[in-house]
C-alpha cells in the first residue's frame, strides 16, 4: 500500500459527497477530527452541489445526484415517516445569532351570531425559540401563491400583479417581517394558462427562472447577473441574463406537474412527474444529453424540494426528542 | 529556438528516460521552476516517480497540451478523455498518480486523480488497506460515532 500523507488524504476527502464523508469519520481519529476543522469544512462546502429531498406518502428520500463521468446516476436513502406542516422557514439576518422563524397559516374561527361560526385564514409568524405566535397584518394578495423558495433566510415566490398583469418576484423578509416585491421576471407568461414558470436558486445566492412554452415544449432558463442581496433594496435593478435554451425533443410537458430543479455543470437537473405516467422522475438535460431516471417503482403522490448539503447543525428547537 | 531546445528529457526514479516536447513537460510547475532556474540541463531527474507512472503522467500532459484553449467542444472531449484515463486504473496506480501529480505540481491532474479515488473508494476497509491507515478507535468510540451519525451509516 501507499502512504499519501495528510495533505493528500484531505485532498481526497474534500471531494467526497457529504454522506460518505460522515461515514468515513470512523476510518481514524484524524479523519474524525477534521469535522471540527473550519477550513476543511469550508473547503468541503464550496464544492457541494444541490440535492433533492423527496417525500412520498410513506417515506422521505434523500436523492444524490452524481454527474461524475459521462453517465449521471441517482441514489437514494429513505427515512422514517415525518410530516412537515409549514409554509416556509427563515431567520432574522439582522441579529448575529440566527433567530429561526416559521411562516405558516392558521385557520381561526369567528362567531357570526350566537350559534353560527365561520372560519378564516390568517398568516402568522412562529418564533422558534420562544414558540410565540404573532399575527401578520398583510393583505391576502401578498401571501405566497405557491411553495416559496428559501434563500439566505428569506422566502421568494413568483406572483402576478393584478392590475398590470405582470409577473414578478415577491419576498417575505423574516428580519423585518414584511412582504415586499423584488423584481420583474425576464419574460412574461403571455399564454399564462399554459406556459410554466419555475423559480430556483442558482449557484448559492442567485435566482434562476425556467420557462417552458406549452406549445413547443421548449425550455429556456435565465439567471440573475448578481447575487440577491436583501440589504440592498434601495433600487439597484435586478438584471437577468439568458443561460440556456434546450431542444424540444423528449422534454416532458411540465404544465401540470410540480417541478423542482437546479443547474449544475451546464446541466438542468429536474425532479417532477412524468407527463404520461405521472410517476416521479429525475431528468438530466443538456444540449447533448437527455436522461430520465424513475424514482423507485413509480411514485405518483409526492412533494419535493432542492437543498444544498451543509454542516449547519439543526437548531435545537427543531430537533425531535431522542427516543 | 533550435530543435534540441524544444525537447526535454525526463528521467524516472528507475532510470527510464522519456524525451518530450518542452511545452508538454512545462505543465508541471515543478519542472517549469527547474527549467527557469537553469539548475538542470536538458535532462531532468525526477526522483520520486517511477517510469510506469511517469509514462502515464506524460500521456496526460500530451493530451492536455494539444487540446488546451480550443474552445468548448474540445473541453467536453477532454473531460471524456480524462474519465476514460482514470476509469481502469487500480487503486495503487491512482495513489501513485496522486503522489506524482502533487510532486510535479500539476493541479488539474491532482484534481482528476483525487476525484477518481473519491468516486471509487466505497468502504472504510478500503481506506485502511490501500492507504495504510490504522484504525485507532476503540470499538466503543467507533460505535458512538455511528450512533451520532446514524443517517450516514443506515443503508
Amino acid at each position: 500500500s501507499v502512504i499519501l500523507g495528510r495533505d493528500m488524504e484531505e485532498q481526497i476527502l474534500s471531494r467526497l459527497p457529504a454522506r460518505s464523508l460522515v461515514r468515513f469519520r470512523t476510518v481514524c481519529k484524524h479523519w474524525n477530527g477534521l469535522h471540527n476543522d473550519k477550513s476543511f469544512l469550508d473547503n468541503q462546502l464550496s464544492r457541494s452541489r444541490p440535492q433533492f429531498i423527496f417525500l412520498s406518502e410513506s417515506k422521505i428520500y434523500s436523492i444524490h445526484i452524481d454527474l461524475g463521468g459521462v453517465d449521471p446516476t441517482v441514489g437514494w436513502i429513505d427515512y422514517a415517516d415525518k410530516k412537515f406542516d409549514f409554509c416556509g422557514v427563515g431567520y432574522d439576518t439582522s441579529r448575529p445569532e440566527k433567530g429561526y422563524k416559521i411562516l405558516r397559516y392558521i385557520t381561526r374561527f369567528r362567531r357570526v351570531c350566537h350559534n353560527v361560526q365561520t372560519t378564516y385564514e390568517t398568516v402568522v409568524i412562529l418564533e422558534c425559540s420562544s414558540h410565540a405566535l404573532r399575527s401578520l397584518d398583510a393583505p391576502f394578495k401578498q401571501w405566497p401563491t405557491m411553495d416559496p423558495l428559501s434563500l439566505n433566510g428569506n422566502l421568494y415566490w413568483v406572483t402576478q400583479d393584478r392590475d398590470t398583469e405582470e409577473y414578478f418576484i415577491r419576498s417575505f423578509d423574516f428580519s423585518r417581517e414584511i412582504f415586499k416585491p423584488i423584481c420583474l421576471l425576464p419574460c412574461q407568461r403571455f399564454n399564462w394558462l399554459f406556459n410554466q414558470l419555475v423559480l430556483a436558486v442558482f449557484e448559492g445566492d442567485r435566482f434562476s427562472l425556467l420557462k417552458q412554452c406549452y406549445e413547443t415544449g421548449k425550455i429556456e432558463v435565465w439567471v440573475t447577473k448578481k447575487k440577491i442581496d436583501d440589504d440592498d433594496d434601495n433600487g439597484e435593478q435586478v438584471v437577468w441574463i439568458s443561460l440556456m435554451t434546450l431542444p424540444t425533443t423528449n422534454l416532458p410537458k411540465l404544465l401540470f406537474s410540480d417541478v423542482r430543479y437546479f443547474i449544475s455543470d451546464k446541466t438542468l437537473i429536474m425532479c417532477c412527474g412524468d407527463d404520461q405516467t405521472l410517476a416521479a422522475c429525475i431528468y438530466f438535460v443538456r444540449e447533448d444529453l437527455f436522461k430520465k431516471i424513475q424514482i423507485d417503482s413509480g411514485i405518483v403522490l409526492f412533494s419535493h424540494c432542492v437543498y444544498l448539503p451543509n454542516f449547519i447543525p439543526v437548531p435545537l428547537e427543531f430537533r425531535s426528542p431522542q427516543v | 529556438m533550435s530543435k534540441s531546445e524544444k525537447k526535454i528529457v525526463l528521467k524516472s526514479l528507475d532510470n527510464e528516460a522519456f524525451e518530450v516536447e518542452k511545452a508538454v513537460a512545462l505543465q508541471s510547475q515543478t519542472i517549469w521552476v527547474m527549467c527557469e532556474d537553469k539548475c538542470v540541463g536538458n535532462e531532468i531527474p525526477l526522483e520520486n516517480v517511477t517510469g510506469q507512472i511517469l509514462a502515464k503522467v506524460i500521456d496526460y500532459c500530451k493530451k492536455h497540451a494539444v487540446v488546451d484553449g480550443d474552445g468548448d467542444e474540445s473541453s467536453e472531449e477532454l473531460k471524456n478523455w480524462d474519465t476514460e484515463f482514470t476509469k481502469n486504473m487500480d487503486q495503487s496506480t491512482l495513489f501513485n498518480m496522486i503522489l506524482a501529480a502533487n510532486y510535479l505540481n500539476i493541479k488539474s491532474l491532482l484534481n482528476l486523480t483525487c476525484q477518481a479515488v473519491a468516486d471509487k473508494t466505497k468502504t472504510i476497509d478500503e481506506f485502511h488497506t490501500f492507504l495504510n491507515i490504522e484504525n485507532n478507535f476503540t470499538p466503543e468510540e467507533e460505535a458512538q460515532i455511528c450512533q451520532e451519525n446514524l443517517w450516514a451509516f443506515d443503508d
